[in-house]
């Protein structure tokens, strides 16, 4: 049985849709200009304001580019005075200036997503001439001003033989850690999934033969780190829908910020308070007695079967055969 | 022996914020001056609970007599350990008591 917390105390928003990246993989289906739908940056700080009364202490902020939402760093500077603050960048838009900026608006961490340990193979994903330089000058920056710093990499086959380099890469530039990412099935990575997917072992054993240099920490989400964290999971997209999780926004929706509260959604949307319990149908043995897996993540899960109890085909021990290199015929294109 | 005299009194830093999260038996804790959250363990939220400007005496008595309920024992080099701990996390501060308050 999961814990039941009564409120989230760690909320991920997606601020923006808007990017001036084009990701060939990108889950939000970003494009160079915002949604009209997309939640202004005022009703994003009363949103904000509202989730730190209702007891929310960490604050993920991704996008798009959250940078290139207009009044960003004065949200960022009110939000990090109550909540510890998390910014995901791809860093294209950070110069010293935006790092020193961002520091004195009180950012906690700042990922910077890359998707490769070469130019070549990182703009293939980003489809811009000289964005890999961009996002490795911002580490740069970043760590310059005493701002923790993790790179994020999403495992593909393009990357997956640059995985290493991009370990050696971040621990030169400074970073404290890389977080090995799984790829989802969602927004244009579907599109292309034949082509970017590796079979689950591929994936294991790149995992499995990463040495990360000395001081550098290396985070992965793969057995037995594939948790089943919807429990205390909570996430808000661009348009104000509450999804629960990134993960999860092709599928599910409780509810939106125009019309509830996070909290509101929280305890009586049913879907949520169904995934936060945490029935599975089967779990990994050797971890059930930790935290564990417990059957793994239910993005992924739902994804490949349909059902929000099955088991996670990424966790090798609840796989059954099933080729994650290989899209599941219900998030075929028609 | 204790780091700190019986009067040296104890508050929380300005801005800390404190997140209680009983269902898993911790409490966060966020320190705005130096971005950074904590988790902190039963101890260390009670002694954080604990420090509202009060002395190390009557911190370490109200430690004590919360630690007795549970049918615990709480030493005075227990509670000046913890209070450091928080102090160097940037959680708790000494209250300057000759007038101002201290940084
Ligand atoms: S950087 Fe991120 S948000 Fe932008 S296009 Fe790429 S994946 Fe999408
Ligand atoms: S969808 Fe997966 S990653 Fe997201 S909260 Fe649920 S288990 Fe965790």
């Amino acid at each position: 049985m999961n814990p039941r917390l009564t409120s989230p105390p760690k909320v991920a928003i997606s601020i923006t849709g808007a990017c001036p990246l084009s990701c060939r993989h990108c889950y939000g289906d970003c494009g160079h200009a915002p949604q009209d739908s997309e939640l202004g940056i005022e009703e994003w700080r009363t949103a904000i304001r509202q989730l730190a009364s209702d007891g929310v202490i960490s604050l993920h902020i991704e996008g798009g580019e959250p940078l290139l939402k207009p009044g960003f760093l004065g949200l960022l500077g009110e939000a990090s005075q109550s909540m510890f603050t998390m910014l995901r960048t791809h860093g294209t838009l950070i110069d010293a200036a935006m790092a020193r900026a961002l520091r004195d608006n009180g950012v906690g961490r700042v990922l910077v997503d890359v998707m490769g340990s070469t130019a070549e193979t990182h703009e293939w994903f980003t489809q811009v001439p000289g964005s890999f330089a961009a996002s490795l000058d911002a580490v740069r920056h970043l760590v310059d001003c005493g701002i923790p710093t993790d790179v994020l990499v999403i495992l593909t086959r393009q990357n997956a033989p640059e995985i290493q380099g991009i370990l050696d890469l971040a621990a030169r530039l400074g970073a404290e850690r890389v977080g090995v990412l799984r790829l989802y099935p969602l927004g244009r990575a579907k599109r292309i999934w034949s082509t970017i997917a590796l079979p689950l072992a591929d994936q294991m054993r790149t995992i499995a033969e990463l040495r990360p240099p000395e001081g550098l920490g290396l985070m992965q989400s793969w057995h037995p780190n594939n948790h089943n964290c919807c429990w205390q999971s909570a996430a808000v997209i661009a348009n104000g829908d509450i999804v629960g999780c990134p993960y999860l926004r092709e599928d599910v929706n409780h509810g939106n910020l125009r019309e509830t509260t996070l909290q509101q959604a929280w305890e009586t949307a049913r879907l949520w308070r169904t995934l936060r319990a945490g029935a599975v149908e089967q779990s990994c043995p050797d971890c059930s007695a930790s935290e564990g897996s417990h059957g793994g993540c239910r993005a992924t899960a739902y994804a490949w079967h349909g059902r929000w109890t099955a088991p996670d085909p990424f966790d090798p021990i609840l796989n059954d055969g099933v080729d994650v290199s290989l899209l599941p015929d219900r998030l075929l294109p028609a | 022996m204790s780091a700190f005299s019986p009067t040296d009194c104890f508050r929380l830093e300005p801005g800390v914020r404190l997140r209680p999260v009983p269902e898993l038996g911790h409490c966060l804790a966020y320190t705005p001056a130096r971005p950074a959250l904590h988790r902190l363990n039963p101890s260390a939220w009670l002694l954080a609970e604990l420090a509202d400007g009060g002395s190390f005496e009557a911190i370490a008595t109200e430690y004590g007599h919360a630690v007795a309920e549970l049918g615990g024992q709480a030493d005075l080099p227990d509670v000046a350990a913890g209070l450091a701990s928080l102090i160097d996390l940037g959680i708790v501060g000494r209250v300057d008591t000759h007038g101002k308050e201290g940084v």
